[in-house]
């Protein structure tokens, strides 16, 4: 690998790695309070991306596009919590995913039912489409946007969390749900706000990804929120740094090991990502960065 | 020593007292079964044989799930992964040569391009393909479950969908051998109803076997409290992997069925979607009951032939075989999230159809019954590393 | 009588066992959690037939020793040894069928399966039968499930437990679910028995009804017997030896009446709760 190619790579890394960290916020936030590993989390991203798609149809600017997509998914992931999985709030953890993964199959085939399978071209604003050459290293707008915009959001996303009530409250629930609630932390209003920031960082993940593959179909949410889920295992269920340091981990070694490969053998990706998942849940179940805990007997 | 009760001396003789009218109900049901099966074979067309046919196929995978999953409480989401493995095997084995030389398999070791049944009775090739996938399947989930069986709750859940993906990923791209996501085609149909009944009913038995013996109990306490289980000596790795590896061998078993029904075998076609089918089949009929994952895949292969009725009524203009497919997979999902909110113990929760209703013409016992609410897979929530089998 | 569940003449079987040798050496044992010291330098000599008291105030680590004994918690220092044999980091199931068995602080029962599974599930570890011949329900299949019926049968009768066979566990009064702990932990027919605070949640009848309980299947069963307890009255009604940890120390050691005028235990209680 030459040394531009390498930085080329490097750049489309981080790019994917932003993406992933979007979706993988999500996913942890929502397995820290509830324990639930929330599948239909990849169709919230797809309906933000087909949001996105037809209110760039209706001819709006792009800003208030995402705008609308960011609250029309905001919209749909609360109204999922309120339907599918308030009714078996602390069941337990494999009836959880089960349930998200039959929330994730009535929402890939309604949309294939709405949208056709037939994939869409992404209507991505032209001047993110651009290619710079940066020292001999060709970098494409889109990826220092993903990178821009994902730092963006995960920056406020710390104030959040760190300096206003209800991020605070958030951050105890996922410590100690039982004990948040004694202090008096309404357990209904942390879900809903979980449910909200994740669907609003999803919507955003979609419209990234829709401008990095360039069109958009109803079960392009499968592989984004798979991956992601794999990000969190490697930072360790519910912790949301380890989430994003997973996501960024996974995102390098993905576009290196598909560089690295052999042409045959790249079909193989997935297979790899995976294997290495069920290598971590083996031999580090609390994922990297996070920290056993000793079983009460 | 005076003090010492000794056994109540009807207490065992009345637990066996059932076993003859138990028995006399079983053979009716077997020749009711036969009966209707020769009637079915003899009248039915092709497409309604197919639908009678793919039952007795989805019972076999649904009760395999369900003494992996619903007797230890280790669920697994890659039973079809094995599926898939029992699929090819079969499709390989009885596939004629000059087919595997024309589809151009170049990475079939020689004896296995040049193996050739097409001189067999149909039903020997098949039976063969059947043992054959069931042992290959039985053998990887030893390798697999080695490892993945220490794991407990959603993490074991997660690992057995990554074993399914890295399936589903080396068929789709080990062209050389399953010819990728095309799939090998132009392969015999020799699974009629009598082989589909036939291996249901030896899951049904060995399932059913397992779930009264030493063996079923050390499944079922190890769900229901793994430190006490271990506490009265009951190996949990072991019992699971018990588990695993018999729910794989009658998975794969029943995959050349499926492929030899079918008549071709695709990566597509053992994925998430039949993952997800085959979980409904067993949290409806409920996890732990062999009675009711059958129930459960008769409803499941049922339904969405009734469900294509509603489809039709769909007035949206041509529609697409996708579409029509998208519909009754909605209400299945929809169907499925409402049994998880309102009835998560599925039909029958860890009972047996019959059984009860044998005990229940006895006196009954104080405190019996009703009163715990089995829910799917209780205990589950270990931990990461459970430390199973250190 | 033929059914009476025996501990298989295991009290003077294989290893010529009498009462008065070491039924469990534990030395030097200690285990830490993240640096907090939950058991130190732990020792006891266990002898084959006594019935030991551990008592301690909250947090002394009693428990933990339990843990430690039955494997569930590796010992990260020191070694536990079953008579002759060492047993230190084995799993838990094997210690089991070496026979040690217990009952649970917070009773754990298996709760949707019947009150006879529970005990069959405890009484299996000695005899079951094999994977074919379950499989192909072979007539040995047959008797020994018969005999692991009626063994079992026995072990809740003596506990008065028989007419509940066919409920499921967790459906069982409080008390009886005690009971149904302590048949069950019979059932693994052990040479060691730890019971974890048994008349937790008892009122004093009860717990007078269950000291005597103890007593008989002791003397009936040639068991040895460790427990743990905070009820002062079933220790020292019960108990030939007494030990008192404090802060995982084993802080003092005696009879009954020695620990009743100790002033460290005196000191222990009073001082810290």
């Amino acid at each position: 690998m030459s040394a531009s190619e390498f930085g080329q790579q490097f750049v489309n890394a981080l790019g994917l790695g932003s993406i992933y960290a979007l979706v993988a916020i999500g996913l942890a936030m929502v397995f820290g309070i509830l324990r639930l590993i929330n599948f239909a989390h990849g169709e919230v991203l797809m309906l933000g991306a087909f949001a996105a798609y037809y209110f760039a149809a209706a001819g709006l600017p792009f800003l208030v596009v995402v705008l609308l997509a960011v609250l029309t998914t905001v919209a749909i992931g609360l109204l999922m919590e309120r339907v599918a999985y308030r009714g078996i709030r602390g069941a337990p953890d494999v009836a959880l995913l089960l349930t998200s993964l039959a929330v994730s199959i009535a929402l890939q085939n309604g949309a294939l039912l709405a949208f056709d399978a037939q994939p869409k071209p992404f209507p991505t604003p032209a001047a993110i489409q651009e290619q710079l050459t940066v020292g001999g290293i060709q970098i494409s707008v889109t990826n220092l946007v993903t990178v821009g915009v994902a730092l963006l959001l995960m920056a406020l996303l710390t104030l959040f969390v760190t300096r206003t009530r209800l991020g605070t409250a958030m951050r105890a629930t996922a410590e100690n749900a039982m004990a948040a609630q004694l202090m008096g932390i309404n357990l209904s209003t942390v879900i809903v706000a979980a449910f909200a920031i994740g669907s609003a960082l999803a919507a955003v993940a979609g419209i990234l990804w829709g401008a990095r593959v360039g069109r958009i179909e109803p079960l392009m949410g499968f592989i984004p929120v798979l991956k992601a889920f794999v990000a969190t295992v490697i930072g360790g269920f519910g912790s949301i740094p380890g989430a994003v340091v997973g996501a960024y981990l996974l995102g390098f070694g993905e576009i290196y090991l598909v560089a690295l490969l052999p042409g045959e053998l790249s079909g193989y990706r997935d297979a790899f990502v995976f294997a290495a998942l069920i290598v971590i849940l083996l031999f580090r179940p609390q994922g990297i960065l996070g920290s056993s805990e000793p079983e009460k007997i | 020593m005076a003090s010492v009760p000794s056994v109540r001396p009807g207490a065992t003789a009345s637990r066996h007292r059932g076993a003859v009218p138990a028995l006399a109900a079983v053979a009716l049901a077997l020749t009711l079964l036969a009966v209707f099966l020769a009637y079915a074979d003899a009248s039915f067309n092709g497409y309604r044989l197919q639908i009678v046919t793919l039952v007795a196929i989805n019972a076999t995978i649904a009760v395999a799930l369900t003494l992996t999953s619903g007797f230890t409480g280790v669920f697994s989401l890659g039973q079809i992964g094995f599926l898939a493995i029992g699929a090819y095997v079969g499709a390989l084995l009885n596939l004629a040569p000059q087919w595997k030389s024309e589809m151009f398999l170049p990475g079939l070791p020689g004896w296995l391009a040049a193996f050739d049944t097409t001189g067999w009775h149909p039903q020997v090739a098949l039976l063969f393909a059947c043992l054959v996938g069931g042992i290959v399947a039985a053998t990887v989930a030893t390798l697999v479950g080695m490892p993945l069986m220490r794991l407990s709750g959603h993490y074991v859940a997660v690992a057995t969908m990554g074993f399914l993906i890295i399936v589903h990923s080396v068929a789709n791209n080990w062209s050389g051998v399953t010819r990728g996501a095309r799939g090998l085609s132009q392969i015999p149909s020799y699974t009629n109803v009598w082989a589909a009944y036939g291996c249901a009913l030896v899951a049904i038995y060995a399932a059913w076997r397992l779930r009264v013996s030493p063996y079923g109990r050390a499944m079922i306490a190890s769900r229901e409290n793994l430190i006490a289980a271990r506490a009265v000596g009951v190996n949990v790795h072991r019992s699971r992997m018990i588990a695993f590896v018999v729910g794989a061998f009658l998975t794969g078993a029943a995959g050349p069925l499926l492929a030899h029904q079918i008549g071709s075998v695709a990566p597509s076609a053992y994925y998430f979607t039949t993952t997800f089918n085959v979980v409904i089949m067993v949290v409806l009929g409920g996890m732990g009951s062999i009675s009711g994952a059958v129930l459960g895949a008769a409803i499941m292969t049922l339904a969405p032939e009734y469900l294509r009725g509603v489809e039709d009524g769909m007035d949206l203009g041509p529609l697409s075989f996708g579409a029509l497919f998208g519909l009754s997979q909605i209400i299945l999902a929809i169907a499925f999230i409402l049994v998880m909110i309102f009835r998560p113990q599925g039909f029958f929760g860890d009972r047996e159809l019959g059984l009860g209703l044998l005990r229940r013409r006895g006196p009954r016992q104080d405190g019996d019954e009703a009163e715990v609410t089995p829910t799917l897979a209780p205990g589950l929530d270990v931990g990461p590393g459970d430390g199973a089998s250190r | 009588m033929e059914a009476l569940p025996t501990t298989d003449g295991r009290l003077d079987g294989e290893r010529g066992e009498r009462p008065g040798e070491t039924a469990l050496r534990a030395t030097g044992v200690g285990r830490s959690f993240r640096g907090l010291h939950a058991l130190t330098d732990y020792g006891l000599e266990l002898r084959r037939g006594e019935i030991l008291g551990v008592i301690g105030p909250n947090g002394a680590g009693k428990t933990t020793l339990f843990n430690v004994i039955t494997g569930f918690v590796p010992a990260t220092a020191g070694r536990i040894a079953l008579g002759e044999r060492d047993i230190t980091g084995l799993p838990p199931d094997r210690i089991a069928s070496l026979g040690v068995a217990r009952t649970f602080q917070n009773i754990r029962l298996f709760g949707r399966m019947s009150v006879l599974d529970n005990v069959k599930t405890a009484q299996q570890l000695n005899r079951r039968a094999g994977f074919w011949e379950t499989l192909v329900t072979a007539p040995t299949f047959v008797r020994k499930e018969r005999e692991l019926d009626s063994r079992a049968m026995g072990h809740l009768e003596s506990l008065g437990l028989g007419r509940f066979q066919s409920a499921l566990a967790a459906s069982l009064p409080y008390g009886s679910q005690r009971k149904l702990e302590i048949a069950r932990a019979l059932a693994t027919e052990p040479r060691i028995l730890l019971l974890d605070e048994p008349a937790a949640g008892m009122n004093a009848q009860e717990t007078a009804e269950l000291t005597e309980f103890i007593r008989e299947i002791h003397g009936r069963f040639g068991l040895t017997v460790v427990v743990v307890e905070h009820d002062m009255s079933l220790i020292m009604r019960l108990c030939q030896r007494i030990q008192v940890l404090n802060y995982g120390r084993v802080i003092a050691e005696g009879t009954p009446a020695e620990i009743r005028t100790n002033r460290t235990v005196i000191e222990a209680y009073l001082g810290t709760e």
